[in-house]
């Protein structure tokens, strides 16, 4: 027998109709977010063409070959020297594949060690006034000189090589994961703390569940600073007291007069530290940022 | 009472217009010139002007200074059209030319003397004291250069060709680029095992003891009548359209070889002065340097076959570049 009384079938047939009016809305949220990606990818392909052409036309046209080489021969001398064949002979010692791992191993190690010890103190530094106040006038004296400024005494320091490097890349990232850091955890509603308290949370757990999440977004946005800076600084410490990296390639090739292998080295300084943002920062911001929901307000 | 008039207006504005121009037909020619400050290599300019030289030849020299070490500077300034002369290390003009014919253009700028033949100086760590360089050829020493591009690495190279028959990449060393003011740290600390050099950084690590001076390219260590080190360049265009210009300012740098020549060591303490030395460092470098610019055919063609050669088969310079007439212009010499 059919219990269902006319009643549950207008309910049926309301639920079908907002079911139906859900999909078609999420189909019509879809297309529009299809269309809106397809009109940002046209919008910056298109910027960045423009930009290609008036560099190619004004390359060419005011034969500015040898200091503003054609993107044209930019583009070939990457390809050839991603596939290590080379149009004019290689003077840069080893390959590039060499040259960008010894530049990602420094940026890396120096962003590691400055990520280590700035985010824990600028936590702790952050939720402890009487800290704060010992620890910031030192941080804030030393914030305006810039890493370019530490690497002779670093050379004097640690020597010529890895090192030094890595130790002006730790000093000039250091000071946006610990601003970011030490604001993250300062600015925590303090409701939550409270509440977090009233359940019992002692201090780890505070830290693990309520300051560290609340602070992520902080911490997030001087990482993605301090990760662009790493290769900023990489470059300047290369050039100057390294005989590997894309640094040296870039000081190399001016001696050489070489324009176009000195924008090659520079795009590829772009894109490798795109592609390192993306991953490392995008990937964290994905297991803790979007994760816990959690964003700043 | 004196009356304005148009014609009084319109003559005394043109006298105030045409003033200065009229003043400055009388004045000494300027000459945009770039050096390498403090140096050694580039002295010959302290002493013309210490001694007038440039007066003597009516000649007022503006004067560019570039750091030691960043000649690149110095040339793509010359280049570009922002100096008339340029004294300092040898082998950018040649490279920058170089890159102009391999574009397709012309060269730009031509080497009209030299100075500092033979300035290159292998300085070793007091802890190697081999008796000849072939005990250490196959060794894996940490060597010192300003840059890979290093005209005394150039020279080297040269070297080890002509008279060893060997290439640089078959030997055991490895160069490293440091910057020449970091080579006398470095050595002491047993960063690197020696280092290839000039003046005063030579003399500067013996005085300190950090090292001691193997071979000496001046002396002969390196091969018979070594090439100069140092090259004063100019811009071809400049040289076609000043050339009287160009000869008065050669001449007084010729009569400040003269007076160099005269007396050396009367010129060490303006020699200190230019390059930032102590009175005495200069003394002991004296002997290794030799400031007087000329620079004559054979001399050119050695620098090119000791060194030209080797940065063509290197692959720094188009095998299309000639020494004659795409790098060295020599009609300034001797005037």
């Amino acid at each position: 027998m059919d219990a269902r009384t006319p009643f549950d079938e207008q309910a049926t047939a309301r639920d079908e109709d907002i079911a139906g009016n859900d999909a078609k809305l999420n189909a019509y949220g879809r297309a529009k977010r299809r269309r809106e990606r397809i009109r940002k990818i046209f919008r910056g392909a298109a910027g960045v063409a423009t930009v290609l052409l008036i560099w190619q036309v004004m390359a060419v046209a005011y034969n500015l070959q040898q200091i503003l080489p054609p993107p044209l021969s930019v583009a070939r001398t990457i390809f050839n020297t991603l596939t290590l064949n080379y149009e004019q002979r290689w003077l840069y010692g080893p390959n590039i594949y060499e040259h960008l791992l010894s530049s990602f191993t420094r940026a890396i190690t120096g962003f590691s060690i400055a990520a280590a010890v700035a985010i824990p103190l600028g936590l702790f530094v952050g939720r402890f006034r009487t800290v704060r106040e010992y620890v910031d006038p030192v941080i804030r004296s030393l914030y305006p000189i810039p890493g370019i400024a530490w690497i002779p005494l670093a050379i004097l320091w640690f020597g010529l090589g890895n090192t030094a490097v890595i130790f002006v890349v730790f000093i000039a990232e250091f000071f946006p994961l610990y601003f970011n850091s030490e604001a993250g955890a300062r600015n925590i509603n303090p409701i939550l703390i409270d509440a977090a308290r009233c359940f019992g949370a002692k201090r780890l757990t505070l830290l693990r569940r309520v300051i560290l999440p609340a602070s992520i977004p902080y911490i997030i946005t001087g990482m993605r600073i301090g990760l662009g800076g790493a290769w900023r600084m990489i470059v300047a410490g290369e050039m100057l007291a390294s005989q590997s990296g894309i640094g040296s390639i870039l000081m190399e090739s001016r001696y050489q007069f070489r324009a176009t292998d000195l924008m090659m080295a520079m795009i590829l300084i772009s894109v490798v530290g795109y592609i390192t943002e993306r991953l490392i920062v995008g990937t964290l911001e994905k297991k803790t940022t979007e994760k816990w929901e959690v964003k700043i307000l | 009472m004196a009356r304005i008039t148009r014609r009084s207006v319109l003559l005394s504005a043109s006298a105030f217009a045409l003033a200065p121009h009229v003043a400055r037909a009388a004045d000494a020619d300027a000459v945009r010139f770039g050096v390498l400050y403090p140096n050694l290599t580039t002295v010959i300019h302290a002493i013309a002007k210490k001694t007038g030289a440039y007066e003597k030849h009516n000649i007022k020299v503006v004067e560019t200074r570039f750091k030691s070490g960043q000649t690149v500077e110095g040339v793509e300034q010359l280049w570009r059209g922002n100096l008339d002369f340029y004294m300092g290390g040898a082998p950018e003009v040649p490279r920058l030319n170089s890159r102009l014919i391999e574009s397709g253009g012309q060269p730009a700028l031509a080497v009209v003397s030299g100075a500092n033949p033979g300035h290159t100086s292998l300085v070793l760590s007091n802890k190697l004291q081999p008796k000849t360089i072939d005990e250490i050829l196959k060794q894996p020493l940490r060597i010192a250069v300003s840059s890979l591009s290093s005209v005394h690495l150039a020279f080297f190279r040269g070297y080890l060709r002509s008279e060893k028959k060997l290439e640089l990449d078959s030997i055991g060393w490895k160069f490293l680029g440091i910057d020449a003011g970091n080579m006398l740290p470095a050595l002491l600390t047993g960063q690197i095992d020696g280092f290839l050099h000039s003046e005063p950084t030579t003399t500067l690590a013996i005085v300190n003891n950090a090292g001691h001076l193997f071979m000496q390219a001046a002396r002969g260590d390196m091969g018979p009548n070594p090439p100069p080190a140092t090259f004063m360049s100019s811009r071809r265009d400049y040289l076609k359209q000043k050339p009287e210009i160009a000869k008065r300012f050669m001449r007084a740098i010729f009569d400040a070889n003269e007076a160099y020549a005269k007396a050396p060591a009367e010129m060490a303490s303006l020699v200190a002065e230019w390059s930032g030395q102590e009175e005495k460092i200069v003394a002991a470098a004296q002997e290794r340097m030799n400031p007087i610019t000329s620079l004559n055919q054979e001399q050119a063609q050695k620098w090119w076959d000791f060194i030209g050669s080797t940065m063509v088969e290197r692959g720094e310079l188009s095998p299309k570049l000639k020494p004659f007439p795409d790098v060295f212009d020599l009609s300034l010499q001797p005037l």
